[in-house]
């Protein structure tokens, strides 16, 4: 039913229709996750995230499958003579080791992934959850407040924030930040914590920009009318036309924190041995590409088609959500095919 | 004899930048390249290239840089009392004279030392070289606004623990260093050191002519006592040197000064070093490197080309990567704990983790066969290539462990060796013999402070320890001597093993100024210490490193393990 907000609407003709809440559904495509799943582009990008996640969820059990674990050192699979790269052709490819073995240790590559796709999503997942809350509650709060109780001040003071903390040199800052924790801090928590700390601006701002839009609205007066309190306004108005908008740039946020986890990794400053993570395989095997090229394609790889599957979910969403994109090839075809029989004609 | 490897061999190649031109004399052309023999006679001119990735290099200051032997690029701008043996192999860890006519006269039970310089030294400017301008150099460098050299000389010359150099008011002279005549120089020492003719190897025994004395400004244009002198130098970027004309071989046996130019470039990153040393097109064949080694990948991918192959050598600087117990906390303080973990230990995957058998070498043994003289093999704790848990867990199970314990391990980050390839293969290791390590990564800056301070010193540390010059006694008095113990940071002792007899045992075998001799007596020192499992000692490093196509005579002298400079050529 709140379909359609565009991410940076700020037309007031749209933003009636959505918060409107019309039951428009009957001539617009559906939105938000049947939108996506109506898209072939969407549907791919789902099907992957899923998969991925599903993953990161059974590690454990693949790596079983496959009869390896991250950690265990194979001494045999390597030619200590030359500098320790693995045995065999792609990188120690076999029966055994599904993607070969790392150079140096010969520890099972699959394993490592595998095991790797927990933090990668974790940590990415996380981070996003947590710019995500305090971009809402930030953004919020200064959207909502208003001028009799001061409350331009508590908005200037908010926005002026959320300008600082866009300004900041995300990467650099976290290279500082991560290079004073003392080591003891649990790492994938520390990057969590860290991405959320420098990314939470630019949902703030959405968010502070489409509240205002919204409590314009009528439906909004009226609950003001019945005397209905702020958290009330917030939570039962304002939220539900937020959620394409944020649902949308949150899929994008998404691969952006994966590959600053991979970036922070890759400098030396993400997870701690043994644990692995697709940035710290990427970072470890880069300087192997002239001898082991597949120890460096099978993390490089798999980011490349994770953060591809969410940006095409982020990608879906927006079209999802945004009432001006053309309606998906079957829908209308199912359409047509609908007319079609009404008006008697075969094709 | 208190400064660990990693920080010597660092300072040794950021020095090494003024490198050496060692005549070899007696016969070191070892793994000379291409097309032409080499020979010494005939060697001279040509442009040598050296790519290097110091970049913090400020200059040359004979007092404030901390090498061994010498270095690679400072020798060739200073030449001092004593220097290494400029050939490849064994013998390139002896000490020969330079400057002076022999190696030092010891006299009162090593005590007192007497050189004699050679007749006909001169500077760069044609000024002739006095006993006097290397008892003021050596005077330099116990100034407060000089410091970085090695602490040796404080801690041995009578009255060094308060000299503060010549600069300031009060007494500008140091007399335990007496010049009775133009070539003659006594060093009168507060206790016996055997050692003394190694430590004049230091840049701190140039001679620097007191009237060309800038202080702090010297180090960007030093009076230049050996074959070459500073051209041009942009700090971080370049160093240009140029022939000094008053340099002769007839006075100098130690190095051959090739080529007419040395042209260094400073600050590229190592891996556009060995691209280029492997790729070796244009100016590039004439190149060497006095800083960057082959990393496991690159050793990979050269392995694999025999042309390439062929432009490889290998050498070693005597350093032994260790794990370092504190005695003085559990479980450590039994010595059957220490004993299991001896035997948990898999060197094979320690050298893997290095990257491979051609750069570390396992070592069951704390003095590293590297440093032949001072090493005897022993293997008390026998685990085997690929460790012993049964055994391991036998004798944790004795020492009322059945379960297995659980440790703190601190390794250096920061450190490409001992870092955490390194660690992460012991995890893997102890852990099947009911061992669990709990890695604790420190930086450098934190790792140095940490460990080096007996107050917040972890009890089980990996780390590595090199002497400065290649003998017994700089390699084991700073680890297992008891008075050596340091509380206020800076402890290299990590066992904080303080045993008298051991101690007395040390001051006895300083006495002996043959060199065979003492090697031998401190090699039985070693072997004695080790059944005590005072440390685990995993394996020693080696380093391959690339040359040009046009480079002749490139060895790697085993006093540095780096190449020896002054005994490059490029015609």
């Amino acid at each position: 039913m709140s379909g359609h907000v565009t991410l940076t609407s700020t037309e007031p003709g749209a933003a009636v229709e959505s918060a409107a809440a019309l039951p428009t559904g009957a001539q617009r495509p559906a939105g938000g996750a049947a939108g996506v799943w109506a898209r072939r582009g969407g549907r791919a990008a789902a099907v992957t995230v899923g998969l991925l996640v599903l993953v990161a969820l059974t590690a454990p059990w693949l790596a079983a499958l496959e009869g390896q674990d991250p950690n265990s050192f194979h001494d045999t699979l390597l030619n200590s003579a030359t500098g320790g790269s693995p045995n065999g052709t792609f990188g120690g490819i076999s029966a055994q080791h599904w993607l070969g073995v790392e150079p140096t240790t010969g520890r099972d590559l699959f394993a490592r992934l595998v095991y790797g796709a927990r933090v990668s999503l974790g940590v990415a997942l996380g981070a996003t959850l947590g710019q995500l809350l305090l971009g809402l509650l930030v953004g919020l709060a200064a959207g909502l407040a208003d001028g009799r109780r001061g409350g331009r001040w508590v908005d200037a003071l908010l926005s002026r924030v959320t300008d600082l903390a866009l300004a900041l040199p995300t990467f650099f800052f976290s290279i500082a930040l991560l290079a004073v924790v003392p080591q003891s801090f649990p790492r994938p928590l520390l990057l969590g914590l860290i991405l959320t700390g420098l990314g939470w601006a630019p949902i703030a701002r959405i968010v502070r920009a489409e509240t205002r839009v919204l409590r314009e609205r009528e439906y909004v007066a009226a609950a003001v009318l019945t005397g209905a309190g702020s958290w009330r306004i917030a939570r039962r108005e304002i939220l539900p036309g937020l959620v394409a908008p944020v649902a949308t740039y949150t899929a994008i946020v998404i691969p952006q924190n994966m590959v600053a986890e991979a970036g922070l990794s890759f400098l030396g400053l993400g997870v701690r041995p043994p644990t692995s993570s697709w940035g710290q395989m990427l970072s470890t095997s880069t300087t192997w590409f002239q001898v082991d090229p597949t120890y460096v394609l099978v993390p490089a790889l798999t980011l490349l088609v994770c953060v591809l599957a969410f940006a095409g979910l982020g990608e879906a969403l927006r079209v999802a959500f945004d009432p001006k994109s053309p309606v998906p090839a079957h829908t209308r075809r199912g359409r047509r095919k609908q007319a079609a029989g009404k008006k008697g004609e075969a094709r | 004899m208190l400064r660990p490897a990693r920080i010597a061999l660092f300072t040794a190649t950021a020095v090494a930048l003024t490198g050496s031109l060692a005549a070899c004399g007696a016969g070191s052309s070892s793994s000379a390249s291409s097309s032409d023999a080499f020979s010494a006679a005939n060697c001279q001119g040509g442009t040598l290239r050296v790519l290097d990735s110091a970049k913090n290099t400020k200059g040359f200051d004979p007092a404030v840089l901390y090498t061994s032997g010498g270095g690679a690029i400072p020798r060739l701008l200073f030449r001092t009392l004593t220097t290494r043996q400029s050939v490849a192999g064994t013998n390139g860890t002896k000490v020969v004279p330079d400057l002076a006519t022999d190696t030092g006269t010891p006299s009162q039970n090593a005590t007192v030392w007497t050189y004699h310089l050679k007749s006909g030294l001169k500077y760069a400017d044609g000024t002739p070289i006095t006993a006097a301008d290397i008892k003021y150099g050596v005077e330099r460098s116990f100034s407060p606004q000089l410091a970085g050299g090695p602490p040796y000389l404080r801690d041995w010359l009578v009255g060094g623990a308060d000299y503060q150099g010549p600069y300031g008011g009060g007494t500008t002279d140091l007399a335990s260093i007496a010049t009775p005549d133009p070539s003659t120089i006594v060093f009168h020492l507060r206790k016996s050191e055997g050692d003394f003719p190694y430590l004049a190897a230091e840049t701190q025994f140039a001679p620097v002519p007191k009237a060309k004395d800038t202080g702090k400004e010297y180090n960007a244009d030093p009076v230049s006592s050996g074959p070459y002198s500073i051209a041009g130098f942009t700090k971080g970027k370049e160093l240009d040197l140029v022939r000094n004309s008053y340099w002769s071989r007839s006075t100098d046996q130690q190095r051959l000064a090739c080529p007419d130019r040395i042209d260094i470039s400073l600050g590229l990153s190592s891996a556009v070093i060995n691209q280029r040393l492997s790729a070796s097109v244009g100016q590039d064949a004439n190149a060497i490197t006095t800083d960057t080694s082959l990393d496991a990948p690159t050793l990979a991918r050269v392995s694999a080309d025999p042309a390439l192959k062929k432009r490889v050598v290998t050498g070693k600087f005597p350093q032994i990567f260790y794990l370092a117990f504190d005695l003085k906390k559990a479980p450590f303080d039994n010595q059957l704990v220490r004993e299991a973990l001896s035997y948990a230990v898999d060197r094979t995957a320690l050298v893997n983790a290095e990257g491979g058998t051609q750069l570390a070498v396992p070592s069951t043994t704390f003095t590293p066969e590297s440093l032949t003289a001072a090493h005897q093999d022993y293997d008390y704790f026998p685990a085997g290539a690929t460790g012993n848990p049964t055994k391991a867990k036998q004798l944790l199970a004795q020492a009322g462990h059945p379960n297995g314990i659980t440790v703190p391990l601190a390794y250096d980050t920061d450190d490409v060796n001992t870092g955490a390839p390194a660690a992460t293969a012991l995890q893997q290791a102890f852990a099947k013999a009911g061992i669990t390590l709990q890695l604790q990564p420190l930086s450098d800056a934190d790792f140095n402070s940490t460990v080096n301070t007996p107050a917040t010193q972890p009890a089980l540390t990996l780390t590595s320890w090199g002497a400065d010059w290649p003998s017994g006694g700089p390699f084991l008095t700073p680890i297992f001597d008891g008075r050596q113990i340091v509380t206020g940071g800076g402890n290299f002792n990590l066992a904080q093993y303080n045993d008298p007899a051991v101690n007395a045992q040390i001051d006895k075998i300083n006495q002996i100024t043959d060199y065979t001799a003492a090697q031998q007596q401190w090699a039985a020192l070693d072997a004695q210490l080790g059944k005590l499992a005072l440390t685990v000692p995993l394996y020693e490093e080696a380093t391959s490193v690339l040359y040009g196509s046009h480079v002749k005579n490139a060895y790697l002298d085993q006093w540095r393990g780096w190449y020896d400079i002054a005994s490059v050529s490029v015609k």
